[in-house]
């Protein structure tokens, strides 16, 4: 597919761009010749770059030898406590934690005291 | 290929070439030249190497193409000073004087003006089809894409160039 017939208007705008362009081609000896005494960069020098990748490795070096020489404790699991645990203590759980029996009663009357009281 | 043979082929081609490299460059004459002056070395050097896969035109145009992708992505690190920022003397120039503007000048800055407006693909396939006369199928292998793609970008970066050329002339 090469451009239609009715596409004269972006060709003839397209060609007097070619043509424009076409004055100020700089030669090809000279480019060529321009390119070989261009200074070497076969590898980047990223002197940052390096630096920067070089305090990282350092940084991690350093941690790693601190952790190594001060290791964290280590705590059981099964022995840890949470240091808010006594938020969950309330008032009065001892009855929450014991299932009460038909036979006993929380209220204890003392007979002789009440008979007492009633005369 | 032998290097004089390819050396000839690259100096019958390079008035295309440049004007490539030119708009792979964004109109940027001076990374143009260095564009293409890497181009022709990685070619001369063989670090890029016709396979015969393609005519030697489309070959060059998408080995022009891919250096300038190389030079941008370097422009980026040489924007952050990670690449040091080497120093060209200055090109000679060939651009004409400032005082000609006739109505071809008008015309001309419209179309670039228009061209930098659109997405990179449609741009490239829209030179390489009118500027350089290619087919759409062969502006697709210089941009590695299909067929069907090329024709795509072909399509909507025609009807989006109008838009934009008439909108510019509604400007004027």
């Amino acid at each position: 597919m090469t451009t239609d017939s009715g596409d004269a208007d972006l060709r003839r705008l397209f060609a007097e761009l070619r043509e424009r362009d076409r004055r100020t081609v700089p030669g090809f000896e000279a480019l060529v010749a321009r390119a070989r005494v261009r200074p070497v960069r076969a590898r980047a020098r990223a002197p940052l770059l390096i630096a920067a990748m070089a305090v990282l490795v350092l940084i991690a070096g350093v941690a790693a030898v601190l952790l190594l020489r001060h290791p964290a404790p280590s705590v059981a699991l099964a022995s840890w406590r949470s240091p808010t645990a006594f938020l969950l203590h309330v008032p009065g759980e001892d009855i929450l934690r014991t299932v009460p029996s038909a036979s006993a009663s929380i209220v204890r009357l003392e007979v002789g005291a009440a008979a007492a009281h009633n005369q | 290929m032998e290097r004089e043979p390819l050396r000839d082929q690259l100096a019958a081609c390079h008035e295309d070439s440049f004007a490539w490299a030119l708009h792979c460059c964004g109109r940027d004459r001076r990374e143009a030249e260095d564009v293409l002056q890497t181009a022709y070395l990685k070619i001369l050097d063989g670090r890029a190497v016709f396979e015969g896969r393609s005519s030697f035109r489309t070959w060059l145009f998408a080995v022009i193409r891919r250096t300038a992708a190389d030079h941008r992505r370097r422009g980026v690190l040489r924007a952050l000073r990670l690449l040091p920022i080497e120093r060209q003397p200055d090109p000679p120039s060939g651009e004409p004087a400032p005082d000609e503007r006739t109505e071809a000048a008008e015309r001309r800055d419209r179309l670039t003006n228009a061209l930098a407006l659109l997405p990179r693909r449609q741009r490239e396939i829209l030179v390489l089809v009118f500027y350089h006369g290619h087919t759409v199928d062969e502006a697709g292998r210089v941009l590695g894409v299909g067929a069907g793609s090329a024709r795509t970008h072909y399509a909507r970066g025609k009807t989006r160039l109008r838009t934009l050329l008439a909108g510019e002339e509604g400007t004027l």
